[in-house]
């Protein structure tokens, strides 16, 4: 049984739950959440997080796959019970390999602006952080190489015979074959390490340059409505393992700190509209198709081009969102999650 | 559909005759005869079905749980009733404590009342309610309609907690969420805090968002009963507590019930440097790891120049906080602490 469950349950249920209950629900938690229905798990983060679902059928679904492993499910009004339910399949699908990381970027992203109060079982959200801050330092650490020692004697002249040779080539390669292991293994560790380095050189040298790449000019001559979007796009191309480190937003802040004026809060709208006036703009114009609202600034700034102008794309993004188009964001925390959505969109391409 | 006249026969739900005997020969058993609809139906199937042969009976359970319309009895909810409730969205789990006659029963009453009576009560408005039944029982005596000289709350029994049920729409977020209160006796309090294992056995406690601990204000302003009432009160928090089947995460509220016989008081000095030590004593005992709040309530006063349901505006703000969210977060860590033999991986920005 999942751990847990009985204290996600605690916000819905004020009679404990059988513990035979408990126990089907797991089962169907984690059949849900190892298996191969993306779509599902990712409608998942939406509905434990209480962001929209553009998927009509998606409850069927939802109960279909419940009900498929645990048949006392009963839908029937139990929406705060399907929420839980929901966190529930997040928090396994950190177990999935094939989507681990993926749904831990999706959250980190998908919960920008979201008031936290609003939020049920926050414990899931914090170990979906958690998570990301591990991996990053394990894809960082370097892999142990493992060299087993290759012994190899060849036969003496007076030992020779047919059937000592015989022996004495498949011998020999068996220490070939380890031979070739070794150097992969070496091989492998060495292009980890490699990679390592590259990614810190270059965030290295774009702090030390304080130049934008996208924007040709120095970091100081930015102001601060663009700055955040450019920042955040710069990094966010720098990084090649991922999960990115958890430190980036001090990158992006020293970055920000050549900015001056510093500048306040704005408004999504304030900054989506400076960016559309603009060739970094541009940047931003990425297919979202997948991703929809678990990506908001870039839904926002797709239904600035669907629109076609700066004028009424806000209502077409706060029906598909759990932010409005009004909310204000330092400029670092909405570099932050230029940079988040960007990363989950670089690392599936 | 079909049915039985004998009395006792369970053939609609199980199949079997009362009496052992065959459907077909059992003098009591007969089918309601089909309206036109079901004749039409039933002409289609004449080709499928054997005209001799009985409906199966699965089909006959099958039609009789169709028929059947759950119908809230309006009464209190047990405790395997609430979660039907609770599952369905936010619900504020109110634990009313203290010992009889209180006044924890009136509160609720004269909130119900409140509602009753007002298009809406503070930042809220009425949105239903499944036990309204139960408000109506137990709000008789206190009308006009009982007869009775002076408004009066009936004892609650000592049975299993029962629950009452009220849901609210805030008029500014217009959220809406369920509320509970719990009806437990008196007595079952009394047993509380004269048992430590009592009050581990009573888990209920753990989910409560908060939990209203009562003081008779007429008791507590008593010289004769002012001691008794205060060892009584502080004796269900001193168990709950080192049971830890009352933690943190509720929210407690203290509540001087009937303010209203406290003002009228001569000793009013006397009886006000008593409640403040009373005070002291349930910071010291709670050691400040609760959220602690104060109220003075005169729920039905019946003296005084105290409006009706003085103090309890301020108390169902303190239970939603102007908010029918569940705050039972802690808040997201903003980083995780970094620990790495990389330096560039402890790289923090410090301006």
């Amino acid at each position: 049984m999942i751990q847990q469950l009985p204290k996600w349950y605690r916000i819905a249920a004020i009679a404990d739950l059988k513990e035979e209950v408990l126990e089907k629900r797991s089962a169907a938690i984690t059949n849900v959440a190892t298996g191969k229905d993306y779509p599902l798990i990712y409608n998942c983060i939406r509905l434990f997080i209480g962001l929209p679902i553009k998927d009509n059928d998606f409850n069927e679904k939802l109960v279909a796959a419940i009900i498929n492993t645990d048949i006392m499910f009963v839908d029937e009004n139990v929406e705060l019970e399907k929420r839980i339910l929901a966190g529930a399949i997040v928090h396994e699908s950190l177990q999935n390999a094939v989507v681990s990381t993926n749904i831990a970027l999706s959250v980190n992203s998908a919960i920008f602006g979201i008031n936290q109060e609003t939020f049920i079982n926050i414990d899931i959200i914090q170990t979906v952080l958690d998570y990301l801050g591990k991996a990053a330092q394990n894809a960082r650490q370097p892999v142990a190489r493992v060299l087993t020692p290759i012994k190899y004697t060849a036969p003496k002249e007076v030992d020779i015979t047919d059937e000592n040779y015989a022996v004495s080539f498949t011998s020999l390669a068996t220490n070939f074959r380890q031979l070739l292991i070794n150097f992969e293994n070496s091989n492998n560790s060495l292009i980890r390490r490699l990679g390592v380095m590259e990614e810190e050189s270059n965030i290295h040298w774009w702090l030390f340059r304080s130049f934008s790449s996208i924007a040709h000019k120095n970091a100081s001559e930015l102001s601060s409505i663009e700055a955040p979007i450019i920042f955040g796009l710069e990094l966010s191309n720098l990084i090649t393992l991922y999960p990115p480190p958890q430190n980036c937003s001090a990158f992006l802040e020293k970055m920000l700190s050549n900015v001056n004026p510093a500048g306040d809060n704005s408004s999504i709208k304030t900054y989506l509209d400076y960016a559309f006036d603009h060739e970094y703009g541009s940047e931003l114009n990425d297919d979202i198709e997948k991703w929809g609202n678990l990506v908001p600034l870039h839904t926002a700034f797709s239904k600035i081009i669907e629109n076609g102008s700066k004028d009424g794309w806000t209502n077409l993004f706060e029906n598909s969102s759990a932010v409005k188009a009004s909310d204000t964001f330092t400029p670092i925390e909405f570099a932050i999650q230029i940079f988040n959505e960007r990363v989950l969109l670089n690392f599936n391409r | 559909m079909a049915s039985c006249d004998e009395e006792g026969c369970k053939v609609a739900i199980n199949g079997k005759c009362i009496n052992n005997l065959p459907l077909d020969t059992c003098p009591h058993y007969n089918f309601d005869e089909p309206n036109s609809n079901e004749l039409n139906s039933q002409t289609i199937e004449s080709d499928l079905i054997n005209e001799t042969e009985l409906p199966p009976i699965d089909k006959v359970v099958n039609k009789f749980l169709e028929d059947v319309v759950d119908v809230y009895s309006g009464k209190a909810l047990e405790l395997y009733d609430v979660n039907q409730i609770s599952l369905s969205g936010v619900t504020k789990l109110i634990m009313l404590a203290g010992m009889p006659d209180a006044g924890k029963t009136t509160l609720i009453l004269s909130l119900m009342h409140l509602f009753q009576t007002q298009p809406f009560f503070s930042d809220f408005i009425f949105a239903g309610s499944k036990t309204l039944l139960d408000f109506e029982e137990k709000a008789h005596p206190s009308k006009i309609d009982s007869d009775n000289d002076e408004p009066e709350t009936n004892r609650t029994p000592d049975i299993p907690p029962q629950f009452l049920h009220i849901k609210l729409q805030n008029t500014k977020s217009l959220k809406t969420g369920n509320v509970l209160f719990t009806d437990i006796s008196g007595e079952k309090f009394r047993a509380i805090k004269d048992s430590t294992e009592t009050a581990k056995k009573f888990k209920l406690a753990l989910r409560a968002d908060s939990f209203v601990l009562f003081f008779d204000t007429k008791r507590v302003t008593s010289f004769e009963e002012r001691a008794s009432s205060k060892t009584s009160a502080l004796g269900i928090l001193r168990s709950l507590t080192e049971a830890q089947t009352l933690l943190p995460h509720t929210k407690i509220q203290i509540v001087f019930s009937r303010w209203d016989l406290f003002s009228n008081d001569e000793d009013e000095a006397l009886h006000n440097e008593f409640i403040s030590l009373l005070k002291n004593d349930i910071e010291k005992l709670l050691k400040g790891n609760y959220n602690l709040s104060y109220f003075e309530v005169a729920a039905r006063p019946s003296i005084g120049e105290y409006e009706f349901g003085y103090g309890i505006e301020d108390l169902l703000k303190a239970w939603f906080e102007s908010d029918m969210s569940v705050k039972i977060n802690e808040p997201l860590r903003k980083s995780v602490e970094l620990d790495s033999s990389r330096q560039f991986l402890n790289y923090r920005f410090v301006q």
